[in-house]
């Protein structure tokens, strides 16, 4: 054996080697399927409205960067953050530190609206809850850390093609060298091999289902998180669980106290606390309350406990109030519960009122909602409302303007909330007459509907709000559907927050009235760190007549 | 020799390739969960904890039909509180079914163990098992997610 032939065969063996460490080696690349954008989450916590937004988590142990913006009228103090991992795991050490405080941070909040941040360290993938305390109510709100996976097609691709390649060099290597031709086959034979075993990964990692997502669709667990290929259960295709039933703490109240509302979350079937609620809409819960004189809130109670949630709440005046919540839980679908009871607030001279009596309602509705679209003033800006099609059963296009610049901030990541209750007595007392009505409705906008799509010419009769113009679009933004740049995620991105104040000024809501008859409305959007909330009583008439 | 050195290592390199292509595509189920080392043969053990305890949870027989179970409570610093033992409530619940099984209330036995005979899992699904420990003045309340295959 010469030196040269050595060395050359020293050589082939070195490249063999290398090329199968190299297959050893874990692919860095990341499935998209895996990225999880960040996570919006409104709170109620005491007198603040905060919005809590966890940042994507991009490796581990690494930092979660939690962001509070606050808003006008947000009370300087400070919260405690803390965050404990919550899952099981068949691997003892993996959950060793379940249910213990794993990482603390504080963050002050100056009384300006805006952002206040905190990072704090989470040390592995798995379920856990960030808590939030402002000294006298502590928010515990459950997350996921999620793990940067790589499905089994696309390993298959990374491994096929790697030892392709490395193998198109050993079958040139052997081709080269050997001094019969048949050897080569050997090489070669695995270098398609590996080709077909690439192939068939990269057509089948588009068509082979995803696992159910940890946390969303199923109960998450640490190794399901870690590596949910494998612990993916039975394929099935329906996750949803059993509607929920809702409890108050109390149905009555004395007006003009703050009194912390309990709402319990059990499941309808089995009546256990319902444990599973999952951010849909930028919160937990949503909570709605309609007062006796019209008044809306729109809140999100914390969570305290094992289907607990709840909220503080200050009632006015003496009356009925009407209550409804909407969540989602794991699994899919989101849920309106409507509270049968509702909420009596009794008021400070200890006589109580009900709404339906006559004197009440005519003092609570005493003529300051006009019946119909137009402009209203709430915190220094103007609202402009058209409304077309008011006929029931038909789709009907309510386009709100909102101030006159495109400064709207998404609030619950939307530009706008409509709350529809009805058909009701336009006399009568609203709290007792939202708790009867047969409609309580919530949509969406996420801007101005194209022009080519609506026609706002008012030809059904209602017209424009006195000084609205054709929308158009805000700039910069995608001129078919403006106003929605940003506000949804595009492979797992995260989408806008509320510091980004560029959209708007219109927005528009599509919603059919399926009855004829009065309707209170509520229509909401954040401008200047402040949610505005809009009254407007609608008439909507019976279905038209087609004429012969 | 050198030709036989070539071709070893030739078939040695396709062989490993292929077993590892094989390895990515199929190692990705391996399927059920590691049982702790005491345990009867079948069984899964899961890891959950609270502010006071590691809670280890031990399913006999995670299969369709009654199963023992057993719960040991270590405390977090190693040892326990004076008072008394704490009481361990066992309960499951398949949400996507709604079904929900009766309380068992766990026997104490050693070293921080509680036991219960039999717990009924009617169904194959991804069940629920409740664990509450009551005791030193709180209330936990841990949820064991459990796969019960067909």
């Amino acid at each position: 054996m010469n030196a040269p032939s050595a060395a050359r065969r020293l050589g082939a063996v070195l490249a063999i080697l290398l090329s199968t460490l190299g297959l050893l080696m874990p692919p860095v690349a990341e499935a998209d399927s895996a990225a999880v954008g960040d996570l919006h989450v409104a709170q109620t916590l005491g007198g603040r409205e905060l919005t809590v937004i966890l940042r994507r988590v991009t490796g581990v142990p690494g930092p979660l960067h939690v962001d509070v913006i606050t808003h006008k009228g947000t009370a300087a103090g400070r919260l405690d953050l803390a965050v404990v991992p919550t899952g099981v795991s068949t691997s003892a050490s993996a959950a060793s530190v379940s249910g213990t405080t794993v990482d603390t941070a504080a963050v002050a909040l100056s009384g300006r609206p805006g952002t206040c941040s905190a990072v704090l360290d989470v040390t592995r993938a798995g379920p856990w809850e960030l808590s939030l305390s402002d000294g006298n109510r502590t928010a515990t709100i459950p997350f996921i850390v999620p793990k940067q996976l790589t499905s089994p097609p696309e390993t298959a691709v990374y491994l096929g093609f790697s030892g392709a390649g490395v193998l198109l060099l050993v079958t040139l290597l052997v081709a080269v060298r050997a001094r019969r031709g048949w050897w080569t086959l050997v090489p070669g034979g695995a270098l398609v091999a590996c080709l077909a075993v690439a192939v068939t990964g990269a057509l089948l990692s588009s068509r082979l289902p995803p696992p159910p997502s940890q946390g969303g669709q199923v109960d998450a667990t640490i190794d399901g998180v870690d590596d949910p290929y494998a612990y993916s259960g039975q394929r099935i295709g329906d996750y949803s669980r059993p509607p929920g039933t809702l409890l108050l703490s109390s149905s009555t109240t004395r007006a003009g106290e703050v009194a912390d509302v309990r709402l319990a979350l059990s499941d309808a079937s089995t009546g256990l606390p319902l444990d599973d609620v999952v951010v849909h809409d930028g919160a937990l819960l949503h909570l709605l309350v309609v007062g006796p004189s019209g008044q809306l809130w729109h809140l999100h109670p914390i969570r305290t406990g094992a289907g607990v949630f709840e909220v503080p709440l200050s009632l006015p005046e003496g009356g009925h109030y009407a209550v409804s919540a909407e969540f989602a839980r794991r699994g899919g679908g989101v849920q309106q519960l409507r509270s049968a009871t509702g909420i009596d607030a009794v008021p400070a001279t200890g006589r109580t009122t009900t709404g339906s009596r006559p004197e009440v309602a005519a003092r609570t509705t005493a003529g300051d909602l006009q019946v119909g679209a137009g402009a209203r003033t709430v915190a220094d800006v103007q609202v402009r409302l058209s409304a077309s099609s008011l006929v029931a059963g038909q789709a009907a296009v309510l386009s709100a303007r909102v101030g006159d610049t495109a400064t709207l901030q998404p609030w619950l990541g939307m530009l706008g909330h409509l709350i529809v209750v009805g058909p009701l007595a336009p006399e009568a007392a609203v709290g007792t007459a939202t708790q009867n009505a047969q409609v309580w409705a919530h949509s969406h906008s996420m801007g101005a509907m194209p022009d080519r799509t609506h026609d706002t010419s008012g030809t059904d009769g209602t017209a424009h709000a006195p000084g609205m113009g054709p929308h158009s679009p805000s700039p910069g933004l995608d001129p078919d559907m403006p106003g929605m740049g940003g506000l949804t995620s595009v492979n797992g991105d995260s989408t806008a927050d509320e510091t980004v104040a560029a959209y708007g000024p219109d927005i528009c809501f599509v919603h059919t009235f399926p009855a004829p008859g009065y309707y209170r409305i509520w229509i909401q959007a954040e401008r200047g760190y402040t949610v505005l909330t809009v009254p407007y009583l609608l008439h909507v008439t019976g279905t038209v007549e087609k004429r012969p | 020799m050198s030709r036989r050195f070539l071709v070893a290592a030739v078939v040695l390199a396709a062989t490993l390739l292929t077993a590892l292509s094989v390895h990515a595509l199929w190692a990705p189920w391996p399927g059920a969960a590691r049982p702790a080392s005491d345990a009867p043969r079948g069984a899964i053990t899961l890891t959950g904890g609270t502010a006071r305890d590691m809670v280890i949870l031990t399913v006999s027989a995670p299969v369709t039909g009654s199963t023992a179970l057993d719960v040991r409570l270590v405390p977090r610093g190693g040892t326990a509180t004076g008072g008394p033992a704490p009481v361990v409530m066992v309960s499951a619940a398949l949400p996507t079914a709604g079904h929900a099984v009766p309380d068992c209330t766990a026997v104490r036995a050693p070293d921080g163990h509680y036991h219960v005979a039999a717990l009924p899992l009617m169904m194959p699904g991804r069940w629920q098992v409740l664990v509450t420990v009551d005791g030193d003045g709180h209330r936990d309340r841990l949820v064991f997610p459990l796969n019960v295959p067909r």
